[in-house]
């Protein structure tokens, strides 16, 4: 066989496998699959605005009836952190919206670079615009309503917990998943912008 | 393009790219991950072809997103410990003695995935028989910087299996 033969060989081979794949079974396993990769994304954007929306609603309405200040500031932080972080998320998803799969391998390959180094961007920095908001705003609250500062005290530290392993749940996500999937995008596109040095070309 | 145009106009790309996508499959998936790999094709050709604005060909144009689905499916982390082990495969201890068909498919299949991800894209598209510019689309490479990596693979191939030797 000589490197002629494979284009042939290849053709003749994955004509006769593929037949068979032409049936309503496999389309109607896509379909569903289809179905379920959009009750996805519509769960997991509904509970992520969900979930900022109830604090919004939540602390909004604390804020007009508690008579601490302190309380009332946190909440007033709470809402202006809940509505900012639907903002972020919002604006990442339409700035980098959704994978744009009929590009170039090259293209897609820059875009994904550019989606994932936001991604990384978004979770490195969760600290700022996620996390010490509402850490603030909640921590103000049960400071402004609390008769106790042993409780005050408790509270803090349980939240400041709770925070810290949510911090450091996203910065492994980093390290274990975006970092890596970052450096082969990385090394993809340096493959492919790999220059020739005058090498002989192929005729084809 | 409304969804009974869609579902159609999927059919027909179906029909017509079915070998290419399989082969694609083929390419980048292991013998168990095959169908799972297939159908995540299938389903990202779907999804897209609504947004197909007929700036090139519509099989250049899914053969892209089946490439690209591929290349995001290999990277994904839940298949990251099933990818195919890349130059795991010694090449070069399989020897074309018999031509059966079998045979050339297994040293085929083993030459592939011994390639990296960007080896493989330009050897698939060359394979399918897709044209230089078609290539040059799809891989976002030049024309002339393919045909450079489809020499370099030739050559690879003939030092490995063919005992006359590279030509050049």
């Amino acid at each position: 066989m000589t490197f002629d033969d494979l284009q042939q060989q290849w053709q003749d081979s994955n004509e006769s496998a593929a037949q068979p794949l032409v049936d309503a079974d496999v389309l109607l396993r896509t379909c569903r699959r289809t179905e379920k990769f959009k009750s996805k994304i519509f769960r997991r954007d509904f509970f992520e605005i969900a979930a900022a929306i109830f604090v919004i609603i939540m602390f909004g309405k604390d804020f007009f009836t508690f008579s601490s200040w302190m309380a009332k500031t946190g909440a007033f932080i709470c809402v202006c952190g809940a509505s900012f972080v639907i903002y972020k998320l919002q604006r990442g998803r339409k700035v980098h919206g959704e994978s744009r799969l009929d590009l170039s391998v090259l293209e897609y390959c820059r875009m994904e670079i550019e989606r994932v180094q936001n991604q990384i961007e978004l979770l490195r920095t969760i600290a700022s615009w996620y996390l010490a908001p509402l850490f603030v705003g909640v921590n103000l609250v049960f400071a402004g309503l609390s008769q106790s500062l042993l409780d005050t005290v408790v509270y803090f530290i349980t939240v400041l917990l709770l925070y810290w392993g949510i911090y450091a749940l996203n910065q492994r996500a980093v390290t274990k998943q975006f970092v890596p999937l970052y450096e082969e995008l990385l090394s993809l596109q340096k493959e492919l912008n790999e220059p020739n040095n005058g090498e002989p070309a192929a005729n084809t | 393009m409304d969804q009974k145009a869609t579902d159609s106009a999927f059919l027909e790309l179906l029909e017509r790219n079915n070998p290419r996508w399989f082969g694609i499959a083929r390419a980048y998936a292991r013998d168990a991950d095959r169908d799972d790999l297939l159908q995540e094709i299938l389903l990202q050709e779907w999804k897209s072809l609504p947004k197909f604005s007929e700036q090139s060909h519509i099989d250049t144009w899914a053969y892209r997103v089946a490439l690209n689905t591929a290349l995001a499916w290999d990277r994904s982390a839940k298949n990251r410990h099933r990818r195919l082990p890349q130059e795991t495969a010694d090449v070069s201890q399989l020897t074309v003695q018999q031509n059966s068909p079998q045979q050339e498919t297994k040293i085929l299949d083993e030459f592939l995935q011994s390639l990296s991800k960007v080896d493989r894209a330009v050897l698939l598209v060359h394979l399918d028989g897709l044209t230089n510019v078609e290539a040059a689309e799809i891989t976002g490479l030049t024309e002339g910087a393919y045909r450079v990596r489809l020499h370099r693979l030739k050559k690879k191939f003939q030092k490995t299996h063919c005992d006359q030797g590279a030509d050049s």
